[in-house]
């Protein structure tokens, strides 16, 4: 499936044969590192946006709401602009990296008070730090002139082009966030009853917070600086669950992270399949992903409760 | 039980506890009483590890509060608090399971003893109807129910209550704070409980603590201190007292007063 058309047959036949096979190097080369590691991102995306929910016990959370999309984007644009590469081929995604993990400091160091994180400051902190960076973003892509379409097509997202160097990265990443994330998932179900009560039942809300906020950024950053800006996703599948599966973490974390690769995977191949051009991913998990929450979301608002 | 040696404790400059020392019997059911802003809260906060007073000395079954982790110390103290806000639509039963967290190990599930032991609170305080409800979805009294049995289901020797009948209709407010004082006379658990409600205290508590600007003006047997001239002079209101054989009640003379 895709703009080369390559039967079903031949396909089987390629990955059984091995190298020697034909459209081997189309298959083998790019479009299973690039089917794995729309899967992967998905997947990550999504517990990162359930944890995030979670921490800040905000409804309205996603993997960027600590503004490393905006950090991300503005380092890719500062490589992108001064040609940096001292880093080699992969120079722009290791800025934009660090680009994210400065904002992640600089928005915890905000929203921590005498040891103790607030939610509200951590947000507030992402607003910010996120206007900041978008700014400068926007300064960049003055300076940029005609290299402009190369910024804007790294911003909108995508899995073109992935090789299976990305798909071991995030592979390993992966691991590590759903094992750590499984660990904590009880904790942040205690999150939820509010501090007191957390603290009464032998939690420490703000080490929690704070632990569990580095590590999704972090892993949110490799997403955005791999895979650049893919909106949405982050937001919608741990809120689709809860409608589907309840409240509880335990079981919504293994839920995002299987169903949000399945709709990432799904909405990857929509663009690689049905639409004529290789039009960025980012844009259609948002122009279809928006109305299709709008449409949910109205049928469960029946309740009266934001979920 | 607890052994408050002293607390001192201020926000921005303002002393809210002044010099607190008090200590705390194994098996009795303490009320305090005061106005709004004399330190209740902020009291049981540092009790319960919420607020941290870096001036205080505190004991906890012999052991220094600051020496305890927060899980320990989830073992040995329960709080109901007066305000919280639960964001995701939590099922009642989920939240109740919650009250064991501190007894469980991380990807186990909950032991036979421990489903036994929140069954026995669900049929304590009639919280069967709720079990399937989502928590957002009940109202404020209702959730101030189960947040009291999630507390209970801790079973812990120790038991704090923040305004915890506020919200309830005379009906609970007397079955909960009646588990309560069962608790306290067959398993010797230690109770401190804020109250606005002074006859909710003279009927349960058997010794007050008389809170005004963050010290202890008196305390004692429940019935000495609300027949005390202190309760007037604290209030800043005249009280009108009836006696019966047991309690004291007193009512605000306020206005017309009662005739």
């Amino acid at each position: 499936m895709g703009y080369i058309n390559i039967p079903l047959k031949e396909v089987v036949e390629s990955i059984k044969g091995g190298e020697g096979a034909p459209n081997w190097y189309i298959i083998h080369e790019v479009r299973l590192p690039r089917i794995l590691t729309s899967i992967l991102i998905g997947s990550i995306l999504s517990m990162c946006g359930l944890v995030f929910q979670g921490v800040l016990l905000n409804p309205l959370a996603d993997p960027y709401t600590l503004g490393i999309s905006s950090g991300a984007s503005f380092g890719a644009a500062l490589a992108l602009v001064l040609n940096i590469t001292i880093f080699g081929i992969f120079s722009t995604h290791i800025i934009s990296f660090i680009f994210a993990i400065l904002c992640l400091t600089v928005v915890i160091k905000m929203g921590s008070f005498e040891r103790k994180m607030n939610p509200t400051s951590i947000i507030l902190g992402g607003i910010i730090i996120g206007a900041f960076f978008s700014a400068g973003l926007s300064f960049l892509k003055y300076l940029a002139d005609e290299g402009v379409g190369a910024i804007i097509f790294w911003l909108l997202g995508s899995f073109t082009g992935k090789s299976w160097m990305e798909v071991n990265i995030l592979s390993a990443i992966w691991v590590f966030g759903f094992v750590f994330f499984c660990y904590y998932a009880e904790d942040l179900n205690i999150l939820a009853l509010g501090e007191k009560n957390a603290i009464s039942l032998g939690i420490n809300p703000s080490k929690i917070r704070k632990t569990l906020l580095v590590v999704s950024s972090i892993l949110s950053a490799v997403a955005v600086s791999t895979c650049g800006i893919i909106g949405f996703v982050g937001l919608v599948v741990p809120h689709l669950l809860r409608f589907i599966m309840g409240t509880d973490n335990k079981k919504l974390i293994i839920g995002c992270a299987i169903w949000g690769g399945i709709i990432m995977g799904a909405a990857d191949n929509i663009v690689r399949v049905v639409l004529p051009n290789d039009i960025p991913v980012g844009v259609i998990t948002s122009l279809l992903g928006a109305p299709f929450f709008a449409l949910i979301f109205r049928k469960k608002m029946g309740g009266g409760n934001l979920r | 039980m607890i052994d408050v040696k002293k607390i001192n404790y201020s926000i921005d400059g303002i002393q809210i506890l002044k010099n607190l020392s008090f200590k705390f019997k194994k098996g009795k059911f303490y009320g305090i009483l005061g106005p709004n802003g004399s330190g209740k809260t902020t009291f049981l906060d540092i009790l319960s590890g919420y607020k941290d007073a870096l001036d205080s000395e505190i004991y906890i079954e012999n052991k220094e509060l600051k020496e305890y982790s927060h899980l320990k110390l989830a073992k040995k103290i329960a709080i109901v608090p007066q305000k919280f806000d639960i964001v995701f639509p939590f099922l009642v039963s989920d939240i109740l399971e919650m009250g064991r967290y501190p007894y469980k190990k991380k990807f186990f599930s909950l032991q036979k003893k421990d489903y036994e032991i929140i069954d026995n609170v669900i049929k304590e305080i009639g919280l069967e109807e709720f079990l399937n409800k989502e928590i957002t979805a009940l109202s404020g009294g209702e959730e101030q129910r189960v947040i009291f049995g999630k507390a209970l289901i801790q079973t812990t020797p120790i038991l704090f209550l923040d305004e915890s009948t506020s919200n309830l209709d005379p009906y609970y407010s007397h079955t909960l704070l009646d588990v309560v004082k069962k608790r306290v006379t067959e398993e010797q658990t230690t109770v401190i409980g804020v109250f606005h409600d002074f006859n909710l205290a003279s009927l349960y508590c058997d010794e007050i603590l008389l809170l005004e600007k963050g010290r202890i003006v008196a305390s004692g047997k429940t019935q000495e201190v609300l027949n005390s001239k202190k309760l007037d002079k604290v209030f800043k209101i005249g009280w009108e007292k009836y006696k019966t054989e047991k309690n004291t009640f007193v009512f605000p003379k306020l206005g017309g007063g009662l005739d």
